[in-house]
């Protein structure tokens, strides 16, 4: 992390892919599918809503673990900054989620099981900044808040990943519903998909950099 | 099989946004969506210069 900070290359790879995926992304072919027709191309920047934010929350549970082991200020800050801007990943992704829903699956709701389990992950996220601002104790605080956080990621997990996949879903890749890879994933897509989960990835680990430096700023003027 | 896939879009006749494309019109969607990619990158560029100020004047205090 302290070498994201000071390094600025990796910001220039995230311009390029983003670019290149809001460019290249309209620009390809794409396999002609029913329903969705053109709408295939939400894909690269949906999903990769949903993959940064398991990145951003990730990371967030690294610092949760390093604050358990050796409490500071700094791992609490890092943790709680990228936890925010994973959750803000992931309301867009339900958002544009549901914008792509009304249109191909005829309502922004179907009570989907991967909607209704990231529904529920984003609450448990929820739940963990209300935590948060119910404890004065800083120290108390950083800790409880640790712990939650560690909890949240490994429930997240599950929901996601495995319980979708239990039953039937729209979501491709779910229960009876082929998986992209399978037919539709095709290579002009992959080539486009892959590098905008790192694009969007880098943007969320980014934007959070920046609310880190600020909250150490403030750190050391408080100190 | 994606040639399949294309094979099949033929014969259902799957509408997609060709006459669009070849309008060339896509590229004003593209330019809209860059103009505002980077507009919003050119300024997180400069929240992170306002950062390294403020930064360096607390280094140079300590």
């Amino acid at each position: 992390m302290k070498k994201l900070f000071k390094s600025n290359w990796w910001k220039y790879i995230c311009v390029c892919l983003l670019v290149y995926v809001s460019t290249w992304g309209l620009l390809s072919d794409v396999p002609r599918l029913p329903i969705l027709n053109e709408t295939i191309r939400v894909l690269h920047f949906h999903v990769p809503m949903w993959f940064g934010m398991i990145f951003l929350f990730l990371g967030s549970v690294i610092y949760s673990i390093k604050q358990l082991g050796n409490p500071s200020e700094r791992n609490d800050l890092i943790s709680c900054e990228l936890a925010k801007i994973g959750t803000i990943f992931g309301i867009l992704g339900i958002l544009t989620g549901m914008f792509w829903a009304t249109f191909t699956w005829g309502e922004p709701w179907s009570s989907d099981p991967k909607q209704n389990a990231s529904a529920v992950g984003l609450l448990i996220y929820f739940a963990y900044f209300f935590l948060r601002g119910s404890i004065t104790d800083e120290q108390q605080k950083a800790r409880i808040s640790a712990v939650y956080n560690i909890f949240a990621f490994v429930a997240l997990i599950p929901l996601l990943f495995i319980l979708p996949r239990m039953t039937d879903s729209l979501h491709p890749g779910n229960g009876g519903n082929p998986g992209f890879n399978a037919y539709d994933l095709d290579s002009s897509l992959r080539a486009i998909f892959y590098p905008a989960v790192i694009g969007w990835t880098l943007l969320g680990y980014w934007i959070a950099t920046l609310k880190i430096r600020k909250g150490l700023i403030e750190i050391k003027i408080d100190a | 099989m994606h040639s399949l896939f294309t094979l099949l879009a033929i014969i259902l006749q799957i509408p997609m946004a060709d006459s669009f494309r070849s309008d060339g019109k896509i590229y004003v969607v593209i330019a809209v969506i860059l103009i505002i990619l980077i507009g919003l990158i050119v300024y997180l560029f400069r929240i992170e210069r306002g950062l390294k100020k403020l930064e360096e004047r607390i280094e140079e205090k300590e």
